[in-house]
């Protein structure tokens, strides 16, 4: 218990809470039983102080079932500070942390769900697509993990995090490249062109990269500049690498924007991509899950429905 | 202002001299205490239309929420609450007393001083300056000024105890005497800071100690400051109101003793479940559960003290507000004591409950009795009868109205949110999205803003009255009166 005070500390706090509880019990049950504040009390009633006009003291006895309800909380306290830890290191009869909590729920989780998540973690994508509310269910881990970056509706945003809903797969969009990216995180990095290519050529290129989804025509003043230095990692054609995560140029999707002055922009100044690990966030169950639901059918339709 | 300083200081100064009881500062802080409560609720209306239109802080830092929350909190804390508790303390403790106000000069400088506090340091917060923590964000120029004003607001107040006339010390003045100490060893403790430049510095307190020390502070500024400085303001003017003696003086003293004891230990019950050690929570826990035994003795002696006298509640609204303040503090120590027991807090914490919670505090205990206190002072400060007593009346409904559409509401928000976060589907999946909650949210935030807005039109229709009231009108002199020779000091 890391956070359990040393013997000194302990004993001061035992101390200090216990005498100053006894302190203030003693102090209200000796007003409220006090011979000599009865007396004083009668005495008042004789020959009472004038606060202001009207303003003066009663003389009621303060009430019995008060003095029960009071002393009932205070009985509560003393179980409760045998029961629970409250007095320095003193752990409590019912041996309770918060650590042992959650252990506890733990335990409650798996026997409750262990069989349902073996049954999952068992099944093949397509069974897990076809059920709706394992669907349903993808879709709340998927709004709690993922969508603060790639959007409650999965279609990326600000330019910045891919979409998830269109075809292009930056690190692939097989099953298997999909769980290894949740799994692992992914990091791409595009370096700043700046002072490697002088404004002209960066002009030409930029040009070029935004016609390439268009159709380029060969003979483009870019071309010879992008075969140069973009096309290690973009490839001659410009469809992308999904080995290094260098994106599809030859299409119109686009993760930082595909207006020209953002390609240029991208070109100046670089561009770093880092998506997380979830490994140890996420359990296998929910990986397979998040993996069946970016994979399922819907996803198709919605291509198909696009183009 | 500074013109207003000098007007205010020569009109008084012929009063510093002679032994009348100094009105005029009650009056004005009275006037101050209404402008803040204008202000500060304003803010929290603005921001919780933003709750429903977020579009309404246009894309501007300074109508940002981050930025107008703090300025609604310190708003009503420390202008409306903390100038009401000011003009009351001074009213109170000079009539118990039976003597004149000490130090008047420096009480000016006090009452001025704090008005001027509030309007830089509420300008300081819309331009972004924040020591991040809550009800403290102002930032160590203003805690350095909020300390010396404070210690300025002991003496005047110290100083008139000290020369008092009658021996004894009235129920009042300990909880006004009890919140100016407290209020200045937490203040000063938790602002322990390392200034960088004029608008940052860095607690002097790491990780999960500044919590307990934010929290020590945050939980006692609501013990001392919103609890036991308006328990001053109530034991005066509930009984001046009801015209009958406190029903039980001994059970006022047993519940002032018990009250500063538990309150100060009750802080870490913002912290169940955090990275602090479960003894501390614990200890803050079963002190917070006891706490509601002197919080009820409080409201039983209040409502057996208006007994009896039921029938002025037809004829004063002043009294109005302050039986209801009465229900309200019952009901909110109760939700208190309930909401820091460890199992209801794991359903109740980061929810709107907690805001109801502070709500149905704030709204209806800390406005309802500072309105029950102005409604009685205004027309007496004047020698005046209140301009309209229907618009009183209507203020009356309107406040409570606002109040409880405010906290069901904010109930109904909180324990939704509460058991949807909680709730698990058939396969251990958390059954509802963070966001989807948040959007369901929506009706409750629109209820809430418009309770405020009921609320706060209660507020300016108050503040009309008062005008009205108080217009052309010469302060009345009152003077002590003889004190009988067996209780002389």
């Amino acid at each position: 218990m890391a956070n359990m005070p040393n013997d000194f500390w302990s004993g001061w706090i035992i101390v200090l809470t216990v005498f100053s509880f006894v302190v203030m019990t003693w102090s209200i049950f000796s007003i409220y039983f006090s011979r000599k504040a009865k007396a004083a009390d009668k005495a008042l009633q004789e020959n009472e102080p004038v606060w202001d006009e009207t303003l003066r003291e009663g003389h009621a006895a303060p009430p019995m079932w008060w003095f029960w309800f009071i002393l009932g909380t205070c009985v509560f306290t003393v179980v409760y500070l045998m029961m629970y830890p409250g007095l320095g290191k003193y752990k409590g009869a019912m041996e309770w942390s918060q650590d042992s909590r959650v252990e506890s729920k733990y335990a409650n989780f798996e026997e409750r769900f262990a069989d349902v998540r073996e049954t999952i973690a068992a099944s093949t994508l397509s069974e897990l697509q076809a059920n709706e509310r394992h669907m349903l269910a993808a879709e709340g881990i998927f709004s709690r993990n993922c969508a603060m970056c790639h959007g409650e509706d999965a279609a990326g945003q600000a330019a910045l995090f891919p979409n998830l809903m269109d075809s292009e797969w930056q690190w692939g969009g097989s099953a298997e490249a999909i769980e290894k990216t949740i799994r692992e995180g992914r990091t791409a990095n595009m370096i700043a062109w700046r002072g490697v290519l002088n404004a002209e050529s960066i002009d030409q290129v930029a040009n070029y990269v935004a016609s390439m989804g268009k159709g380029a025509t060969h003979g483009h003043p870019g071309e010879a500049t992008f075969g140069q230095y973009c096309a290690s990692c973009h490839g001659a054609d410009g469809r992308g690498n999904e080995m290094l995560g260098a994106p599809n140029l030859a299409n119109e999707e686009w993760l930082y924007g595909g207006d020209l002055n953002a390609i240029k922009t991208t070109i100046v100044r670089g561009r770093n991509g880092e998506m997380p690990a979830f490994n140890d966030r996420l359990d296998d169950v929910q990986i397979k899950l998040l993996v069946a639901w970016l994979t399922r059918d819907l996803m198709l339709d919605t291509q198909v429905a696009k183009h | 202002m500074e013109q207003a300083v000098t007007s205010a200081m020569t009109t008084s100064n012929t009063h510093l001299r002679d032994d009348s009881y100094l009105d005029d500062i009650v009056s004005r802080l009275v006037q101050f205490s209404v402008f803040w409560a204008i202000v500060g609720m304003g803010a929290g209306v603005y921001i919780a239309a933003q709750l429903v239109w977020p579009a309404l802080n246009f894309d501007t830092a300074w109508l940002s929420f981050g930025r107008l929350r703090p300025l609604h909190t310190n708003g009503v804390i420390f202008g409306f609450g903390v100038t009401a508790l000011m003009a009351t303390a001074f009213y109170t403790v000079q009539r118990t007393c039976h003597v004149k106000l000490f130090a008047p000069r420096l009480a000016w400088i006090v009452a001025y001083g704090w008005q001027l506090l509030i309007v830089l340091g509420g300008l300081s917060l819309l331009a972004g300056w924040t020591s991040s923590k809550e009800y403290a964000e102002l930032e160590w120029p203003f805690d350095i000024a909020i300390t010396l004003l404070w210690v300025g607001f002991g003496i005047v107040f110290f100083g008139t105890i000290a020369k008092r006339k009658i021996k004894p010390i009235y129920i009042s003045n300990w909880f006004y005497g009890g919140l100016i100490i407290v209020i200045a060893m937490l203040h000063i403790f938790n602002n322990l800071a390392i200034p960088v430049t004029l608008d940052k510095s860095y607690s002097l307190y790491a990780g999960a100690q500044d919590a307990v020390v934010q929290w020590w502070y945050g939980h006692n500024a609501v013990g001392f400051l919103l609890t036991g400085g308006f328990l001053g303001m109530l034991y005066y003017f509930l009984p001046k109101q009801a015209e009958r003696p406190i029903w039980s003086y001994r059970l006022s003293i047993i519940s002032f003793w018990a009250f500063t004891y538990l309150y100060i230990w009750a802080g870490p019950h913002h912290l169940h479940y955090n990275a602090i050690p479960e003894w501390v929570q614990s200890l803050g826990m079963v002190m917070s559960v006891i706490l509601l035994a002197p919080s009820w003795a409080t409201m039983i002696n209040g409502v057996m003290t208006v007994s009896g006298a039921w029938q002025k509640l037809k004829t004063d609204p002043a009294m109005k507000f302050t039986v209801l303040a009465l229900a309200f503090y019952g009901l909110a120590t109760f939700e208190g004591s309930m909401m820091a027991v460890r199992s209801v807090n794991v359903v109740s914490h980061f929810t709107d409950w907690t805001v109801g919670h502070v709500h149905s505090g704030a709204l209806g205990w800390n406005a309802m009795i500072t309105y029950g206190a102005f409604y009685f002072l205004v027309p007496r400060l004047v020698n005046r009868p209140l301009y309209s007593t229907r618009l009183a009346n209507a203020h009356f409904w309107l406040a409570l109205a606002g109040t409880m559409l405010y906290i069901m509401a904010m109930w109904a928000a909180g324990v939704s949110q509460g058991l949807l976060w909680l709730s698990m589907d058939e396969i251990g999946e958390l059954q509802y999205g963070f966001v989807d909650i948040m959007a369901s949210m929506t009706s409750y935030y629109g209820l809430r803003f418009i309770a405020g807005f009921i609320f706060l039109v209660g507020a300016v229709m108050m503040a009309y009255n008062f005008y009205m009231t108080m217009r052309s009108t010469e302060a009345v002199r009152v003077r002590p009166p003889q004190v009988d020779p067996a209780y002389q000091a």
